[in-house]
């Protein structure tokens, strides 16, 4: 019986049977808007033979093409119009919008992303101020493939706890709500290598602001909980570093008198990495250190709040936790109006904690 | 041979036959309709069924070794018995077109783009018939196979998502001034519990048929939690806004599955395609079962074969039909759920009251 559903099944696909060697297996989709319309540029991974080598072991290559058009259909048409095989989405790794597409309107491409099933939901995304056909020369020593390259650069940064993930569904999943606040990473080129820059701020379907790297510390917090992070504080002259393992943040949130009232409150655990003498420290100058790290990781995301009402984007998910204990108030607000206006109050409650190298200063020493 | 099934069997009849394809789109039901509180309409109408399928089940224990047409016939004579047979084999046709349909629409929406509609119905409906032919005591055999391969697969992907899924997305659980909206919403998961009037074409075994309603409503509980966990962690996944853009949203909710350290599960939808179809596969032959079951107590001296090729011909045409109508699979929704009403509930329960009626007179 199982044998013969499978026979069957197999026999149905008989009308999708495509040779792997007949199709654009493509890895990295760039959308552009241009003062015409829009481009799409996708990197083509080849699987043919005939790829260079690097030191005796062939290397992935890669074709480029470009679309465009008046439209997304006009765009799309016109990259299968240069593309000599099927163009297959399915391997699609990492999909980059310029700058001026993200300062433009995305909503659109995401409709089309939505309808298209081929394409993985699951796909990371980034922003980008460099060009596209720069950003399809951006090579690294492991990987030419420009898609995978980025691909393994922000899963390297999830795994570092710099960033969390953020794929092409969870864009699809915020738009679709009340309020449509999120980010998108921003990438850039250095030294040929793609970086992580920052993070553009959307709400809807366009970008309403920049947030650099420098000011992006501790927005991760906000949304997951992350691997350690490593920060170091100044103590009496010394520098100390902790890793701190910080939970998701807890948000209460009340509206009273017209206004929306946030409390959040942060808990996790630093360990004593080292000091950048060697010296002993009492347990007591520790937990000074302790309070001093906790004053430092409250400016840190206190800063990645304000930056956030400043650029009047709630992109830390505030919101959520709003909506969650108030849903009858939620829905007769507009987030988007209250949100910069929100007072917010945060709580930091770390414990401190001796780390493997022993710092601490025995009794009568 | 023994045309009985036993309460482990009937159990896995219920399940597949429940939540074959109502599964796939049951989380863009409960989002448009109830929202976060729709676990709350999901175990209100299991509780609802779960007594409809205890009168079901009480009938077959009170006439062992008979299906509705039989003890119908005794009860109420031939010309009743006639008529439900009629009834059922028609409504039965309806939801087998419906299920067909439905499956060719999703395997395409999601996996083999470019295969005709056609193509899936004709290929999977000898099969089916296969299996239909083989009489109830064989598929009962073959969902506890399938059962349990089910329900495990199941219990591994939800458990996933349970895991990866963002919890906010389906808070609050409950919120009080939409209970009006959770109560209403009950009309519309009642196409998920539809298949328990397929215990109608199986008569129970000798053995241990007193405990078959109480085993009977336990699974229509089972079958509600089921749901909602389904549901929630689909809303999960997706989001409870972003799901009502999919027909399919189960596939959806599964395909955002990130697993970046088992190379060979990239693609658990892949996965779902081979173990989660084995339901639907299950779920129309059961159907299909039920129709040749009442056409051959209609017309005795026909040849099983027989039967069982014209029904699976009938099917093929009425699913040929479906997709060319628009909107079918919702007319068939509307029909299959009033429908469903008189074949699930009103007969047998006007069944159970003459039987119980006759007994005590």
């Amino acid at each position: 019986m199982t044998l013969a559903l499978c026979l069957s099944l197999g026999a149905m696909g008989c009308w999708d049977a495509s040779a792997v060697e007949d199709k654009d297996i493509v890895t990295a989709v760039v959308v552009d808007k241009t003062d015409s319309g829009y481009s799409f540029t996708v990197e083509i991974a080849s699987i043919s033979q005939g790829g260079g080598s690097q030191g005796g072991t062939k290397a992935p290559e890669s074709k480029v093409l470009k679309g465009e058009g008046k439209t997304f259909v006009a765009a799309r048409e016109s990259l299968e119009r240069k593309s000599d095989k099927l163009i297959d989405l399915s391997a699609v790794q990492s999909v980059v919008f310029t700058e001026n597409m993200l300062y433009d309107d995305i909503t659109q491409y995401m409709q089309r992303f939505r309808h298209n099933p081929a394409y993985r939901k699951t796909v990371y995304v980034a922003g980008t101020r460099v060009t596209p056909d720069d950003l399809m020369k951006a090579t690294s020593e492991n990987n030419t493939l420009v898609g995978t390259s980025l691909y393994q650069t922000f899963l390297s940064l999830i795994k570092n706890g710099q960033m969390y993930e953020m794929t092409m569904g969870d864009i699809l999943t915020s738009l679709s709500c009340e309020y449509k606040g999120y980010l998108i990473p921003a990438v850039d080129l250095s030294d040929g290598e793609i970086t992580l820059i920052g993070f553009y701020a959307m709400e809807g379907g366009a970008c309403k602001g920049f947030v650099p790297v420098e000011g992006s510390s501790g927005i991760v917090h906000f949304h997951t909980k992350s691997k350690p992070i490593h920060y170091s504080v100044e103590y009496k002259g010394l520098e100390a570093a902790f890793a701190v393992d910080m939970k998701k943040a807890v948000t209460r949130g009340e509206y009273r008198d017209g206004k929306v009232r946030l409390n959040i409150r942060f808990s996790g655990k630093a360990t004593l990495q080292y000091l950048s003498e060697e010296k002993k420290v009492t347990d007591e100058e520790l937990n000074e250190m302790g309070e001093t790290l906790k004053q430092d990781l409250r400016e840190r995301h206190m800063e990645a709040v304000k930056t956030s009402q400043r650029v009047g984007v709630d992109y830390l998910d505030l919101h959520e936790a709003f909506r969650i204990q108030n849903p009858d108030i939620y829905k007769e607000l507009d987030w988007s109006q209250v949100y910069p206006d929100a007072e917010i109050n945060m709580d930091m409650d770390v414990e401190i904690r001796w780390g493997t190298i022993d710092y601490k200063e025995k009794e009568g020493e | 041979m023994d045309n009985t099934i036993t309460n482990r069997q009937m159990v896995f009849i219920l399940f597949l036959t429940l939540t074959s394809i109502t599964i796939i789109t049951i989380p863009k039901t409960i989002a448009e309709k109830a929202g976060v509180g729709g676990w709350a309409t999901l175990l209100l109408t299991a509780l609802m069924f779960g007594l409809l399928v205890m009168v079901i089940a009480s009938l077959n224990s009170m006439y062992r070794g008979k299906m509705l047409y039989d003890y119908s016939r005794e009860l109420l004579g031939k010309a009743f018995a006639v008529i439900f047979a009629v009834f059922y084999s028609l409504y039965f046709l309806m939801v087998s077109a419906y299920l067909c349909t439905s499956m060719a629409s999703m395997l395409k929406a999601n996996f083999l783009l470019e295969t005709p509609l056609w193509a899936f119905v004709l290929v999977s409906l000898p099969v089916f018939g296969y299996v239909a032919y083989k009489g109830v005591t064989n598929i009962a055999r073959l969902f506890e196979f399938y059962g349990v391969i089910f329900i495990l697969a199941m219990t591994v992907v939800h458990g996933v998502m349970l895991y990866q899924g963002e919890t906010d997305n389906i808070r609050p659980l409950f919120v009080p001034s939409e209970t009006g909206k959770y109560l209403a919403a009950v009309k519309d998961t009642i196409i998920g519990f539809l298949g328990i009037e397929v215990l109608t074409i199986t008569p129970f075994s000798l053995k241990r048929s007193k405990k078959a309603p109480r085993v009977a409503f336990l699974t229509l509980i089972a079958v509600g939690f089921a749901y909602v966990l389904v549901v929630e962690t689909s809303i999960m996944m997706v989001g409870i806004h972003e799901i009502t853009f999919y027909e399919y949203p189960l596939i959806n909710a599964i395909r955002q599955i990130v697993l970046h350290y088992i190379e060979f599960l990239r693609r658990v939808d892949i996965v779902y395609l081979t173990l989660g179809v084995m339901g639907i596969v299950a779920g129309i032959s059961m159907v299909y079962l039920a129709i040749v079951e009442y056409v051959c107590r209609l017309f005795p001296r026909a040849a099983r074969w027989l039967v069982v090729v014209i029904v699976g011909f009938a099917i093929f045409l009425l699913s040929l039909e479906g997709f060319g109508i628009l909107d079918f699979r919702h007319i068939a929704v509307q029909l299959i759920t009033y429908g469903g009403l008189l074949a699930a509930g009103v007969i047998p329960v006007s069944l159970w009251i003459v039987a119980k009626v006759k007994r005590h007179g």
